[in-house]
């Protein structure tokens, strides 16, 4: 019984070998009481390159009313460590896939029932026949049959996610995605993490005036205003009709000085009812200052 | 003259405004890039009131104060706002069972018919 209470008890083998993709190189750290979140997280952080412990995981994550870790802030303590954590689809093809690029997996399970939930993270590292290999609890390599892991996975709503560098794009993330990653991690204290992010994310997607806006308001957001100028001229190239981008270049162009270079764009933003768009409009037409245009024509 | 001195003012607000965290360091007429992927625009406000409602519910729930702003920092809107809305409905993941008396033989039977895991997902 009081083995069984331990919570860690191992009635199931570890993994047999495999024949699909495993990750061996992925860290191990086992997880102390109830702190599976710290330990989950920690072996998908220092994977990607972090240096950081469960220990140190646990002022960023354990929530001692709860005794256990929230999803939330196991995205935001990834932010923390310098990385996008990108969710991946809610199904096992993704997870495989996932896995299969390299990415050890960390997901939620409900190791109970739906009416009776036993809440777990653990990180997938591999693919075998027939079941999945976790690194999980105090087990390095714990198999899990398909059918027991779907059900489990399924209860946690396939709630799962991988640990990104902002410099190395995944093959298998969508332009969207990525852009909404880095300006999260631009957004929450980690504006350098962010560009180096979206410069990336314009190199892979050099067409896409989603990327090229959001370049944009990362530089503009740490006061690289000439910078921000020409990744929202891109944006504004590739996407003309689109109000955003056509509004936070003119206000570019207004911080650096340049109200005639932004004059011919006003017109579209006065055909807009955006609050954003009059609030400009107003800006260029108050627009009072004397200093020279810091763009070369 | 007024107009530079109302610029002032402006500037100084986005000052104030950026330091409690509401807007980015970029001019107020800016549009943050996921905004522009929605449809409304009034997730600053959000924010604020999200960030305050989180701060409370982690505190009553035993983070100590000194951790609590590097946390919320590092939250998204979307985050805090499920943070705020749904606190205790939240997974908290633990992976062990504090569990006791019926609740555990509940869970025990459960797991000897082979409907659960518990002591084998570890």
């Amino acid at each position: 019984m009081a083995a069984l209470l331990g919570g860690c008890a191992h009635l199931q083998p570890s993994a047999p070998p495999v024949s699909g993709a495993e990750l061996v190189q992925t860290p191990f750290f086992p997880q102390s009481a109830y702190q599976c979140g710290p330990a989950a997280l920690a072996t998908v952080l220092v994977d990607s390159g972090a240096q950081t412990t469960p220990y140190r995981l646990v002022e960023q994550v354990w929530v001692e009313g709860r005794k256990g870790s929230l999803q939330p802030e196991l995205l935001a303590a990834t932010r923390r460590a310098g990385r996008l954590p990108i969710r991946i689809e809610p199904d096992t093809d993704a997870l495989n896939a996932a896995v299969g690029a390299g990415y050890p997996t960390l997901v939620l399970l409900n190791l109970g029932v739906r009416w009776l939930p036993v809440w777990h993270y653990a990180v997938v590292i591999g693919h075998a026949d027939d079941g999945w290999i976790l690194r999980s609890g105090t087990t390095k390599r714990r198999w899990m049959p398909h059918a027991d892991f779907t059900r489990a996975w399924k209860l946690a709503d396939y709630w799962g996610f991988i640990v990104a560098h902002p410099a190395h794009v995944p093959d298998a993330v969508t332009t969207e995605q990525w852009v909404r990653a880095a300006d999260d991690l631009a957004n929450t204290g980690h504006a350098d993490d962010g560009v180096i992010a979206l410069e990336q994310a314009v190199r892979r997607w050099p067409n896409d005036k989603l990327a090229w806006f959001a370049l944009g308001n990362a530089r503009a957001a740490r006061g690289d205003w000439p910078a921000a100028q020409v990744a929202l001229e891109r944006a504004v190239s590739l996407g003309p009709d689109w109000t955003p981008a056509v509004n936070n270049l003119v206000s570019t162009l207004l911080e650096l000085g340049c109200p005639d270079r932004a004059a011919p764009l006003v017109g579209q933003l006065r055909a807009s009812s955006a609050d954003y768009a009059r609030q400009t409009v107003r800006e260029f037409e108050d627009y009072a200052g004397t200093a020279r245009c810091q763009l070369t024509p | 003259m007024m107009r530079s001195a109302t610029r002032w003012i402006v500037a100084m607000m986005v000052g104030i405004l950026v330091n409690m965290g509401v807007l980015g360091a970029a001019s107020a007429a800016m549009v943050g890039t996921q905004d522009a992927l929605r449809a409304d625009h009034r997730a600053e406000i959000d924010r604020v009131l999200s960030r305050d409602e989180v701060r409370q519910e982690l505190l009553a729930h035993g983070v100590s104060e000194e951790m609590i702003d590097a946390r919320l920092s590092a939250m998204t809107d979307q985050e805090l706002a499920m943070m705020a809305n749904e606190f205790d409905q939240l997974p908290a993941g633990a992976g062990v069972i504090e569990v006791v008396g019926i609740v555990f033989i509940v869970l025990l039977i459960l797991e000897l018919v082979g409907v659960t895991n518990i002591f084998s997902g570890f």
